[in-house]
This record gives structure tokens, sequence and C-alpha cells, in this order.
């Protein structure tokens, strides 16, 4: 392990090697290293790494899923081998690795593993017992692991570093079972931190904590000698020039051998390894050995294993036994942990599925040392659907332990032996590096085969191809389908395998390009748009919460500290933004998950990539502000006959409870029509005393402080006001509505507090301050030229907005109208103070039900999601880069600070980048976002999400690294503004260009194809499509009658949805549903979804005798087809045949029947925590409804616009002229 | 009376532009300060925006004095900014006060980058003006004064008066020969016409 691990850092750039430096890394980085050394610099090696990414796209998810072994072997034999072999070996250790892993409980804490992991406690070890210390500690230790005692754990780290040496003598020998020894030592470290947590939080720090005792005093001295030394070696010339190990790494990539470079990288890695063994190992027993020793000896050992090898799992466990002597200070509990490594296993197999694979890197545990609360978890499934849903499936469980003692040694056995003996070679002597690269690939096939999902990605086959898969050239005028079976995940960055597992989530940030291109005039030959996606205050099913009295942070840019900054030694890191050097300061060194000191690089925040710190007072112009909610309800004529108030007072009864909040948690109603209502509720009154002003061009407040009051302590009041609303206003005459006094009002009651207001409006203002007239035309809905009124009539709104965002309130509207209601104008009351927009066409609580429903449902999620106040969001990235422009609801400060008086889960932004210096001296570029926010509970708290990828300086490379979806939707974006500050025309013809220009930009690239088609890179080939999609989206669809308010709200969607959300507004999933197997099916809260494959949006793939469910986001249509399979009807529907179906139907029975409970199940899966709450609607194939069904079917020719095929042929035309 | 009115519209517009400078550098360093953060938007175009319509006003202002004294030339070179400035201000973004910059766009890069160009190119165009002006003002006043000089000697059969005219036909023949010299020359030079306008 210890080598590859070397290896690895060293191209990683400075910041892995402060890590690998600290031991911590070793231990997990090794395995990820051979992989992420190529990947980053080399620009042959790029495609090579991309190949895997391009698999997996979500390589955490694979690896995940322990599903790998199983399929893993069988995909190797038929993979064609490349070049890849760096790749392939990281994947092949992960895979091993990560199986292995999950048993290992003690695994949570990377940190915690990697110190074990540092291999010179073996070779002590070794020197009475070697080969079967080896063998027998890395398998018992891993099993043991869970047992979660600290030597056990020690063990195990042990037994990892020693794995690798045996493994690579002993593969020689052939021995599998030493493979598996590999494999499960590096899993632990690499694979599933975060899974392993849960299991074991307690054990681990345990261990440690006995470690750090004994050790710390004895080794620190040693550790640090190592430190400086290891960092001057590797971290140093990362960020400079290529380090040695990154020459290595392009060698390999070039030749094809990753052994080659493994062995050279391996040296610093070892040594390193060797070093932190030493400490640890001092602690033990030889506390002075020469480094120098520690090589040898950890070459012995390796070279020993062979005897160990022959010892199968469960003499490892005996094994284990024998180790733990060694440590003979230390209790020997952990043996009986060893006794049942299989179960470990499989509880990680399980975990593992249910953990989000975005979440890796976060080990939680900590949080309990640390005092910090979790953050809740919600279900990660519906958030963060890609990567997730992957790891799930129940069968990993049982394969694993199979696959990883058979499977995989069979297959990658003999050729993995060869790269590590190389690895080890360097050390002792010079080994040929030619064997190697088998191995590699190999390991490489099983690690796409692990997965599940890689199974059900039929598109993936292409692995072979010695291109990456991204970079693959498609003639889309002749692929038929282009759209996969399954969801597009987010292309993972082309980093080492050590850097990607810290990596932060895709689901949370996501850039539109993975690689970096070097210079701006390198993005502009691409002509693809750079640009940030964010989701930053996503719910989270781990979030490490970090209490400590002093953030760390940069003296001069001011960024946390991330996983990407490297430690220049002990006491002084480099930022990673800025490059200057920081001291770490005392109380850092201090790590509380492993209670040890001295080991900055092990704290979980530079562990994890997402995490939440809790601010002290420096963080506060005041003291946190209370949740103060405030709702303004119309009560117009319009506004009693929609009935809304029934809805809205019901749900807020339901959720008073559950109103985020804390004991100071205040609440105050308004109401308007032509005069404004303000309701006394303080506690004490008998009932609730409305108060009218009727003067609105001067708006004052009856009484200051009465109106909004303690929702605990005048809770019957408020109560009885729910209760009394709706009917009050029953026999209103007044039509008219002053929503711009109201809102005046509001906002001088909201201003000495802050916090969010809620505003319910059916119609066009008509009085007072802000009033409206109706601007549109109704002849023109349909037009296909100009397209007017497309922003704000008055500044009315904007101006409010941003006093309000100046008083730290957000303005939330639900727009209920069944007219015109000019959503452009009122939606600027919500985008400059970060509130959302809620657009209820032709709502009426019983003309239209399903809106009714929605709207309920809606609320309960509005309600009740987290919310944050009085927040700021920052956006800093490498130097070189610039932030240029921001889309979302907030209000920009300043060229990097968001204002945002409310911040809430759905909230999703965007940001477009540009590059203003040339990036040719770094090869990594970080982002980080920092969310300083007050919680509803009156914490103040920090959310930093730190994203690191990749700089390459080739135009391929940067088609490679395109990631599709996070493109389209800045696009989408970008293409808001334009038809707000242009035209819709001028904004639809840019995205069409969009494709136009990239598409001959990559033509041009790819000169050796024939243009005989329209040739896009792989990467890109849903491009035209997404483009054809958003140009028939409501927002940019010209000829199609569409109301000015619906465009405009479609607007307002693209520019505040997170990108999962986004996507399925602009290009909707398509399933078939009639029947639904469990074949594939996840596993979500002990209920079985099924996955049916994705159909292409085209009426060719309706067949009449199906049933199809189409996913749009905030809607679901189900169509039925004239003679579909009267089972179905039957089961599903409940009605006897097709005839009987009703023509509105908007809910499933619940019937008894398999095939109903899939369906639910699925449905119920799909609409997991949406934003909004799809309505789902069943349509006849003969219903007048399915013309909204079919208008989604985008790859079909409507009379206004092209179908897909046209549309190429569009685009092909573009190009040549 | 026309030539005197038309060396007033120079003096004028020499005595704005200098205004309008000003104005144009405290743009620039308005939009400097928000580039670099010391500022908060809203308050920056708080104060901005105010400016605006000042500056237009002024600008146009003596676009309309030239265009009284029949300088096409100097209104011609003119013309392309005040169209400039109409077009600007047609198509500023809804707001209910005067002024140009919409706080919850100002911080766009391009929006930024296009208002930071913008300072600069007017600061130019200003600087030019500035001097084009000063010799304007003074090409009018020697024609002024060599009109006066006509005027005096056609008319004067004074001995006073032509005990003073060879200096003053001196003064004049050397203008004549500098009239294509150096400027500051030229400047000096004629500080006795100044006077002579002052007196007028």
């Amino acid at each position: 392990m210890s080598a590859p691990a070397g290896s690895p850092h060293p191209a990683a750039s400075s910041r892995i090697p402060p890590k690998l430096g600290g031991a911590a890394a070793s231990g997990a980085a090794a395995p990820a290293g051979p992989g992420p050394g190529p990947h980053q610099q080399n620009g042959p090696a790029q495609n090579q790494m991309q190949v895997p990414s391009g698999y997996g796209l979500h390589p955490q998810s694979y690896t995940a899923p322990s599903g790998h072994y199983s399929q893993g072997p069988g995909k190797m034999t038929s993979l064609p081998l490349d070049s890849q072999c760096d790749d392939y070996y990281s994947g092949l250790y992960r895979v091993p690795t990560q199986n292995v892993v999950t048993p290992n409980t003690a695994s949570p804490q990377p940190g915690a593993q990697q110190m074990y992991g540092s291999v010179p406690p073996a070779p002590h070890v070794v020197g009475s017992t070697l080969g079967s210390f080896q063998g027998a500690g890395s398998s018992a230790s891993h099993l043991h692991t869970s047992a979660s005692q600290p030597y056990s754990s020690f063990v195990n780290h042990y037994n990892s570093p020693a794995m690798y040496s045996d493994n690579s003598s002993v593969a020689a020998q052939g021995f599998p079972s030493t493979c598996g020894h590999y494999a499960l030592s590096t899993v632990s470290n690499a694979a599933y931190p975060s899974v392993s947590y849960p299991s074991l939080p307690a054990g681990d720090p345990y261990g440690q904590q006995m470690f750090t005792s004994q050790n710390a005093p004895t080794v620190r001295p040693i550790r640090d000698n190592s430190f400086s030394g290891q960092n001057t070696a590797i971290s140093h010339p990362s960020p400079l020039p290529p380090p040695p190990s990154q020459q290595y790494h392009q060698q390999q990539s070039l030749s094809g051998y990753n052994t080659f470079a493994w062995s050279a990288s391996g040296l610093p890695s070892t040594q390193d390894n060797l070093i932190q063994n030493h400490t640890s190992l001092a602690t033990a027993n030889n506390p002075t050995n020469p480094v120098a020793d520690t090589l040898s000896c950890s070459v012995m050992q390796n070279v020993q294993p062979p005897k160990s090898s022959p010892v199968v799992s469960a003499v490892l466990s005996g094994a284990s036994s024998t180790r733990t002597p060694p440590a003979a200070s230390r209790p020997v509990e952990p043996l009986a942990s060893l006794a049942r490594p299989s179960e470990l296993l499989q509880q990680k197999g399980v975990d593992s599925s249910s953990t989000t694979s975005s979440a890796s890197p976060m080990p939680n545990s900590y949080d309990a040392l640390e005092g910090g609360s979790y953050p809740d978890m919600l279900s990660s499934s519906a958030s963060s659907p890609a990567p997730d849903p992957a790891p799930a499936p129940a069968p990993a469980p049982a394969a694993p332990q199979p696959s990883k003692m058979a499977k995989p040694f069979g297959y990658g056995y003999p050729a993995l032996q060869p790269g590590y003996q190389n690895a080890a070679a360097p050390l002792n002597s010079g080994v040929p590096p030619g064997s190697p690269a088998y191995s590699g690939f190999q390991q490489y096939a099983q690690y796409p085969g692990m997965n599940q999902l890689s199974s059900s990605l039929g598109g993936l086959s292409l692995q072979s191809s010695s291109q990456p898969e991204s970079l693959r050239p498609v003639n889309l005028t002749q692929e038929r389908n282009i759209l996969p079976m399954t969801p597009v995940w987010a292309p993972v960055p082309n980093l080492n395998l050590d850097l990607k597992k810290l990596n932060c989530s895709p689901d949370s940030f996501r850039c539109t390009l993975t690689n970096i291109p070097q210079t701006q005039a390198l993005l502009n030959k691409a002509k693809l748009p750079l640009g940030l996606l964010l989701h930053p205050f996503r719910d989270l099913t781990q979030l490490p919460v970090i209490t400590s009295n002093t953030i760390v942070r940069c003296r001069s840019c001011r960024t946390y500290i991330n996983p990407f900054v490297s430690f220049i030694d002990q006491r002084r890191w480099k930022c990673n933004l800025c490059y200057r050097v920081n001291d770490v300061p005392e109380e850092f060194m201090y790590n509380p998950l492993t209670r040890s000191y001295g080991e900055p690089h092990k704290r979980p925040e530079v562990q994890n990539s997402t995490v939440e710190f809790i601010a002290s007072s420096d963080y506060m112009l005041r003291p946190p502000q209370p949740a103060v909610y405030l709702f303004v309800l119309d009560v117009s004529h319009n506004a009693v006959e929609a009935g809304y108030l029934t809805i809205l007072c019901q749900s807020l009864l339901e959720n008073l409870d559950k109103l985020p909040g804390d004991s100071r948690t205040r609440i105050g109603f308004m109401t308007f029509d032509s005069t404004i209502h303000f309701y006394n509720l303080q506690e004490g009154l008998s009932q609730p005393q409305m108060l009218i002003v009727s003067d609105i061009d001067d708006v004052f407040l009856p009484t200051p402080d009465s109106l909004l009051v303690n929702l605990y302590e005048s809770k019957e009041l408020i109560k009885d006001l729910l209760n009394a609303l709706p009917n009050m206003f029953t026999n209103t005459r007044e039509t008219h509505s002053a929503l711009g006094p109201a809102l005046q009002a509001a906002f001088k009651l909201m201003s000495p507090t802050g916090g969010r207001v809620s505003v319910f409006q059916t119609q066009l203002p008509s009085l007072g301050a802000g009033l409206l007239q109706s601007r549109e035309d109704p002849n023109q809905r349909s037009s296909t030229k100009v397209v007017q009124h497309l922003g704000p009539a008055t500044d009315f709104y904007k101006k409010l907005a941003l006093d309000c965002s100046g008083q730290q309130t957000a303005v939330d509207l639900f727009l209920l109208s069944s007219q015109y209601s000019d959503l452009a104008s009122l939606a600027c009351m919500s985008k400059y103070s970060a509130g959302c927009i809620y657009y209820y066409p032709s709502f009426h609580y019983t003309h239209n039900p399903s809106q009714a429903e929605k709207l309920q449902k809606d609320l309960k999620r509005y309600l009740t999601r987290k919310i944050g106040f009085e927040a700021v969001m920052r956006i800093r990235c490498t130097k070189g880069l610039s932030m240029h422009t921001f889309h979302g609801n907030f209000f920009v400060r300043s060229t990097d600070l968001l204002s945002l008086a409310n911040i809430n889960p759905d909230a999703g932004f965007a940001v477009q980048l540009s590059i203003e210096e040339s990036l040719t001296d770094t090869s990594l570029v970080c982002f980080q976002t920092a969310l300083l926010y007050t919680s509803s509970k009156g914490e103040r708290r920090i959310r930093v999400h730190t994203l690191c990828l990749p700089v390459v300086s080739s135009l391929a490379d940067v088609y490679a690294g395109a990631d599709v979806q996070a493109s389209i939707c800045l696009l989408a974006n970008m293409a808001v503004d334009r038809s707000i500050s242009s035209s819709l025309s001028d904004a639809r013809d840019a995205l069409v260009n969009a494709v136009v220009d990239s598409l001959s930009a990559y033509g041009s690239t790819v000169s050796n194809l024939q243009h005989s088609g329209l040739i896009a890179p792989s990467s890109l080939k849903l491009f035209p499509l997404y483009v054809l999609a958003l140009l028939k989206q409501k927002a940019f669809r010209t000829g199609t009658s569409t109301r000015l308010d619906d465009r405009v709200y479609a607007m307002c969607q693209i520019k505040c949805q997170p990108l999962v959300h986004l996507m399925k507004m602009i290009h909707p999933n398509l399933y078939r549903i009639d029947r639904l197997t469990d074949e594939g099916a996840i596993h979500v809260n002990d209920r079985v979804v099924p996955q049916p494959p994705l159909q292409k949006l085209s009426a060719e793939k309706l067949t009449r005798d199906g049933a199809f469910l189409m996913d749009c986001g905030s809607v679901f249509y189900i169509w039925v087809g004239k003679s579909c399979d009267s089972n179905f009807i039957e089961d599903v529907l409940g009605y006897p045949n097709f005839a009987s179906i009703p023509q509105k139907m908007t809910h499933l029975p619940e019937l008894d029947t398999l095939s109903s409970e899939r369906a639910r199940s699925f449905i119920t899966w799909l609409r997991d925590n949406r934003p909004l709450n799809p309505i789902l609607h069943v349509v006849k194939d003969e219903s007048p409804a399915k013309t909204e069904f079919f208008q989604h079917l985008i790859e079909d020719r409507t009379e206004a616009a092209f179908s897909y095929y046209e549309f190429l042929l569009h685009v092909q035309q573009q190009i040549c002229k | 009376m026309a030539f005197t009115f038309a060396a007033f519209c120079y003096m004028l517009a020499l005595l704005l532009t200098a205004a309008l400078i000003f104005f144009a550098i405290w743009h620039i360093i308005a939009f400097d300060e928000l580039k670099t953060d010391y500022k908060n938007p809203i308050d920056q175009c708080n104060t901005l925006n105010p400016l605006v319509l000042p500056e237009y006003l002024i600008h146009a202002f003596f676009c309309v004095m030239f265009l009284c004294a029949a300088e096409w030339l100097t209104l011609g070179l003119n013309m392309p900014l005040l169209a400039y400035h109409i077009w600007r201000y047609m198509s500023r973004p809804v707001m209910s006060g005067p002024g140009l910059y919409d706080p919850t766009t100002i911080m766009n890069a391009d929006i930024l980058a296009y208002c930071q160009k913008e300072g600069w190119c007017k600061l130019a165009f200003y600087l030019l003006a500035f001097f084009y002006y000063l010799y304007g003002k003074h090409h009018m006043k020697i024609q002024t004064h060599r009109e006066n000089h006509v005027m005096t000697e056609a008319e004067g059969s004074d001995a006073a008066m032509s005990q003073r005219m060879p200096r003053i036909a001196g003064h004049h023949q050397k203008l004549g020969k500098s009239e294509e010299g150096l400027y500051p020359r030229f400047l000096t030079e004629d500080s006795p016409a100044d006077t002579l306008i002052l007196d007028f």
C-alpha cells in the first residue's frame, strides 16, 4: 500500500504530499496513489484517467457497491487491456480495498487508519513473524477493525502496509490469498471511511486514543523528521514543476506501464510509510530505527509475505492474534472481533449501500468527540439520486466476501504481483517494470464490473477503447439512441484517487468543465461555458460539524483550511487558493477525532471537503437572530374565491410545531385587500385582535410590539386565528389588492429582526405603491417573434427586496392566480431578497384539486424544511480564476460575496467563471464556497464546500472533461439573462450557437475523422439534445401558446433550481412502467424500488400496449396506451378496463398487488426530496390532456420546432457554413 | 457679436468640460471601488445615480450652445457622445429614480467592465475636448480681436488711436505667424486679447 500511496501523492501535487507525509495519507492514499498520479498531469495519462472516470462516472458510488466483486471478474476477462494501467491499478486496489474496507469499522477515520496503516509496525513485527504477520495481520486486522479495539486497528494498519509488500512478493509467487489481503487493507483505508463510521464510531477513537497516548510523546520527534523530509521531497515539487512522481506517471502513461511509475513513486511513499511506521513502532519497540532500516525491513517483509500469503482469511485471524502480541502492552481485545470478519463485511456493504456515496469522505464520529451536533440526515436518495442509488443494491453484502477472496485474486492476481514487485523493487533492487501493466488492466476491468451500476450501465461497454471514453467521437446523426438507459451521472474529475475521494460531492458542487483549461484562450477555443453549479445548503446525510475556538483560515485570502491544502511541515500549511504559507495554530495540532497531537493533516477539516463549523462571535455582526416568520395573505374577493386560505391555515396548524426554530421563534400574520389588517396576538388576550390600517399611502404599524409574537407563548391565540381566518372574509366584496403597501408594512415589521416573509397573492396588485397593469397580450402568446415584458414593469419590488435584504428579511412569493399577475414584476421581491417563488396557475381549491394538493404538499415541505437566516455566501477560487456572473436568488454584495437573507435547502446557484491569468504554474485549481448562516436554533454556522479540479492544456482534454448537464444548466441561466436583457430570440440563437460553436470547435480538433456527420465527443453527445430540450422548454419556446406568467415562472425556476431538479425540467425522464421488474432494483428504506430503463422522449417509444411515466420535475404524467395490458390497468390503476379510467386521475390507488406496489414505490422514490411536489396526472391516450404530455416529447417534431434529427441537420448545416 | 458669443461658448464649454472630467474620474474611481469590494453596490449606485443626469445635461447644454453659435464642427464632434447619452439613458434598466446604475446588476462582471471602460473613454474624450475648446476659445478670441482691430483701423482716425495701432498690428502679425506654431506660445502671446474680450 505504502508504495502506491507514495506515488500518487507526488503526482497529486502539493496538497497531497502533506497528507501523505503525515502518514495518514499512506493508508488511504496508497490505493489511490497509482491512479491519481497519472491522472493529474499527464496529457496522455489523462485519457487513460478519464476512461475510468467515464466508466464509473461516479467512482465513489462504484466502489461503494459491494457488488463489484462478483461482476468484476467477468468483466475483467472480457475487457481488453489498455495502457491505462495506472487507473486500473488504482481501481483494483480500490476494489478490493473497498470491499474489505467496509468490514473495518475502524476505517471510518481515514486519518486513524492511515496512521495505523503505517507499515513500519509490520516490519518490526515481521522480524518475528514476517510472512504470517502480514497475511494474517491484514486480513485479521480488517476484520478486527470492526471490533474497534485500538490495537486491532493498529494491527490492521500494519497489515495493510505489510500486505502491500506481501502482495508484491506474494503475488509473484502466485498466492491468491495475499491478494485478498491487499484488497482488504487498501479498502479499509480508502474506500468507505464514511460508511464504516456509523458502525464503529466509538471504537476507532478509542483505539486511536490509546495509540496516541502511548505513542505520541516518543514518536513525535521522529515523525517530524520524517515529515519534513517527506514534504520537502514530495510536496514541494508538485506545486512548481511536475514532481518526479508526475514525470513518472507520464512515462507510465506513455509506455502504458504503471509499474514503472509505481516503483519510482513507490519509494517515497514507502519511505513515508516506513517513517510513520517507525513513529508508531517506536512507541512499541524501536523508536530510533533509521529510515533506511525500516525500509529494508519493510522490503524484507514484503518478500517474506509469500509465506503468510498462503494463509487464508481464517488463518488471518490467528495471525492477528499473533500480531497483537507485538503490541503487547495493548489490550488483546481485537481477537474477538477478528472472529467474524464476514459479518462486518456484510454490514459494511449494507451501510455503503444505504449511505450516500457522495458523502464518502466524511466521518461523523468526531462529531461526538467534538461535541458538535449532527445535521439532520435526510435520505440522500432523492437529493443525490445519481451516485447513491447505485450502491444500494442488496446483493452487495453477500457478494463482497466471496468476491474478495476468490474472484479478484483469480484474475488480477498474477498480473498484480508483478506490479507490486516493481514497486518494491526500487527499494531493494530494480525490478522490470513491464509486468505490472497487466494487473492494472485486470483490476480496471474489475472495477467497473464490481458495481452493480456498471452492470446496469449497458452503454458503458466502451471501456476498452484506448481513448478516454468521454472523448470517443460520436456521430450524432447516425446514433439513433443517444440517450443512455440509465440516468446520466456527473463526470468525475480526473484526479488521483486520493483527491477524488476527498473531493466535494457533485450534488453540492459541480463544474461545467471537470478539466479546467489553462488559459482563457483555450477556453475560448473550446467554446464551452465555464462555471459552477452550486447546491450549498442541500440536505446532507452526513456532515462533519466542527466546533473549535479558532477556525483555521488563510491569512491573506481567508480561505478555510481544506483537504487540498498542503502541509509544508507540521507547523505550516500552504493555501491552495493563493499559495500563501500560513502557520498552523496550536489548537489545530490536536486532533479531536483521534485525540492525538501533532497531526494537523488528520483533522476533520482536512479530511472532508464538506464541513460545517460552529462559528464564534467573530462571525456575528449582532447576536444570532431568532427564527421569525411573517405571513402576508391576500384576502380580497379573488383570494377568498380561490380558497387557498383553508389549505394554508390547515397546513400551518399541522406544522406549527415543526416550524424550524427554538424557544425564541416568533410568528405574525397580516392580511390585506384594499386595506391592511394586522393581528395582535399578544399573550394574555382572550382572542386575536384585528387592527385595520386603511391609510395605504403612508403605512404605519398600529402597535409595534405585539404583531410578531412568540410562537410558544401565544400558541393558543395563533391557533384561534388560523381556525378563524378562512371564514373571516367569506363575504368580502373588496376586489382590490394593496400588495405594495402591505409589503412595506411587512418590511417595517420585520426590519428589527429579519426573518422570512411569506406572501400569498392571487391577482395583480391594484392599489397603492407597486400597482401593476396587465401587460400581456393574449394574442401574442404563441408569437414566434418578440416576447415582451419578461422584465419588471416597475422597480418598486426590486427596491423593496433590496431593503429587505439589507434587513436580513427574505420574501417568499406564493402566486396563486388564475389570470395574468405580472410575475415578472412580482418575482423581483423574491429574486433579490433570496426568497423563493411558487406559482400555481389557475389555482382553485375545488375546481383544480391537483393544484390544491400540490400547494398542500409544497407547504408542508416549505414550512418544515431547514432554514438559515442572515446568511452570506462567499465563493473563492484559485488565483487566476475569477467570478464573472452569478445566477440565482440573492443580492450580490461584492465580487464574490452573495447576500442571502435566508437560505433554504432547495436553492441552487450558478456562477460563471473567467480565467484572468494563465494557470500554467498549477496543476490543480480549487473552488471554495463558504456559507455563513444562522441556524434556526440560533447558532452561527459556516458550511464550507471545496472542489478540486485538474488543469489541462490541450483542447481534447477540455472536451474530455465536459459535464454536459452542468453546461446545459449554466447555459440555461445565461439564456434567461439574455432573454431579459436582450430578447428571447437572441437567447434562442445563442443557445443554438453554443451547440454549433462547440461542435465545430471539436470537429476542427479531430481532423483525422471524416466529416461525414455531426461529430461530438462522447462527453458532449447529449449536448444537442439538451439544447433542443431547452429550446422547447416553456421558458424559451416560441410558436407554442405560452402564458407570459408561465414563461416567467419557468425562467425563475431555471435561475434558482439546483441542477438535479433543473435537469428534469429541461429533459424529462420517461420510463415504461407497465412491466416493472425487480431486476436492478435498489433498496431504499426497506422498500424495493424498481429501476426501469430510461426511454428517449419520442412518440416512437410509446406503444399502445404500454403505460409510461414521465417525470418532468414538477409534474408526473402517466400515459396509458389504448390497448394497454389490462392487468396493469386493473392492478395498478384499479379500473377494470381502459374505457373506465377517468379523465382526471391524480392518484394511484393503494392496491395490494405486486405491480401496484412496484409502481407506487417507484413513484414515491422519484418524488422524495423534491422541492416542488410533483402532481401526478394519468393521461389516457385519447384524452385532451395528452397534448400536455406530448409537448414534452422533445425529440419529436412540432409545428413550431425541429425534431431532434432535424435539429442535428440544422446544426450540421450551420457548422458547414 | 456673434463671434464673441462663440468664444463665450468655448469658454463655457471649457469650464464645464473640466467639471465633466471630474465626473468621469469620479465614476472610474467608484467602479474601481466596487471591483475591489470597498463599497456596497447599493451605496455606490446611490451616489452615482444622481450624477448621471447632470452630466448628460451639462453636455447637452453646451451642445445646444454650440448649435446656437453655429459652431458646426464642434457640434459635429459632440454629436456622437450626445447620441450615445440619449441611447444610454433610453436603454437604462427599469428605475423609478434618475440614474443608470442598478445595484442588482452592477456587480455583473460584464456590466462593471463596461461601465469602467465607458468611464475611461469618456475621460479621454473630455480631455481631448478640453484642449480643443481651449484652442477654440483662443481661436475665437483671435478672430474677435482681429475683427476689432479691423474695425478700429477702419474707423479710428484718432491720433492716440493710431499711436497705439502699430503695436497691435505688430501683435497681430505675430499671431498670424504663430497660428500654426506651438500652443503655449500662442497662449502667452494672447493675453492682451483676453482683456479685450473681457472688456467687451
